[in-house]
């Protein structure tokens, strides 16, 4: 079992749209353990600058993918 | 389901087959891909690696969620097409992919599964349609390198960085929506439900980017002491 912290700093872009360095950014914490079942993760990451509509957090969970 | 011969006709090149079927829903729509590949993977060096792939898909657009075997007993009901995104009516019905894909990655990882130590540096270049056939013409450019500091008392801080383009280059072809970039989930930024920390529908549907940019920052750390 492990314990992570992050920060993730991330965008998709659209057509049209040029590629820059605004990225959304989110930070947060992760629960890891190599299971029977293959790799589990639960993560919580809030989103640091949240847009209307938009939760300020994100519960997730992911099995069998690698980090 | 994957056939892979790692030493084909006794050579250090080694030889996959995938077959696949696999559905992903985006709210308001889904996509269906049926298709294969055959890889074709070589060691340049212990630690350099490169492969060339053939792949031919079908890819299904539809908003026919209610014929869904886990979403349509939901009450789930399809949403007008008329009500979708433009991109995504755009792009309801069947098309077809005939792509070949070079991979080269050079990986100095010391384990596969949990490194302490080491990098991973990965480029992918996807080139559909054209002289290949099929009815998607677009290219894809993907660049994902990882590094893993070890710090102390075996905790690791990696940080990741990952760039990618993709573009219909022929006018009136089409980039399908699922080759975009979507970005925002546990696999890219935390944080963000899949997709969302990229271009959305009104109704929060993800529809993909046309490129993307994102680093991922790291501190992992053992809950209890590792026994030795």
């Amino acid at each position: 079992m492990k314990g992570v912290a992050f920060f993730d700093y991330g965008k998709g872009f659209d057509d049209g749209e040029s590629l820059s360095l605004n990225l959304r950014p989110a930070t947060g914490f992760e629960l890891r353990w190599i299971s029977p079942f293959g790799p589990l993760r639960l993560a919580y990451g809030f989103n640091l600058h949240p847009r209307t509509g938009e939760r300020p957090g994100q519960f997730e969970f992911s099995v069998g993918t690698l980090f | 389901m994957t056939f892979r011969e790692p030493y084909l006709f006794d050579e250090a090149v080694s030889g996959q087959v995938d077959l696949f079927a696999r559905e992903t829903f985006f709210v308001s729509y889904f996509e269906e891909r049926i298709g294969g590949d055959i890889v074709l993977g070589k060691w340049f060096s212990e630690y350099l690696s490169g492969s060339v792939s053939l792949l031919r898909e079908r890819l299904t657009i539809s908003n026919d969620l209610a014929s869904k075997l886990f979403l349509g007993g939901g009450g789930t009901t399809n949403v007008p097409v008329s009500d979708l995104p433009p991109l995504i009516q755009q792009q309801i019905g069947t098309t077809t992919t005939d792509a070949i894909i070079l991979a080269i990655a050079r990986d100095t990882r010391d384990l596969y599964l949990d490194p302490s130590n080491g990098a991973r540096y990965g480029f992918t270049l996807e080139f559909a349609g054209g002289p290949l056939g099929g009815t998607n013409d677009f290219y894809k450019a993907t660049g994902d390198s990882v590094w893993y500091f070890p710090v102390v008392w075996d905790t690791v801080f990696s940080p990741r960085a990952r760039l990618g383009v993709a573009h219909a280059y022929e006018s009136g072809s089409r980039l399908p929506v699922g080759d975009r970039f979507f970005v925002g989930g546990i696999q890219t930024v935390r944080g963000f439900t899949f997709g969302r920390a990229g271009p959305t529908a009104s109704d929060f549907s993800p529809l993909g980017g046309a490129s993307s940019s994102s680093s991922i920052s790291t501190i992992s750390s053992p809950l209890r002491p590792t026994s030795r």
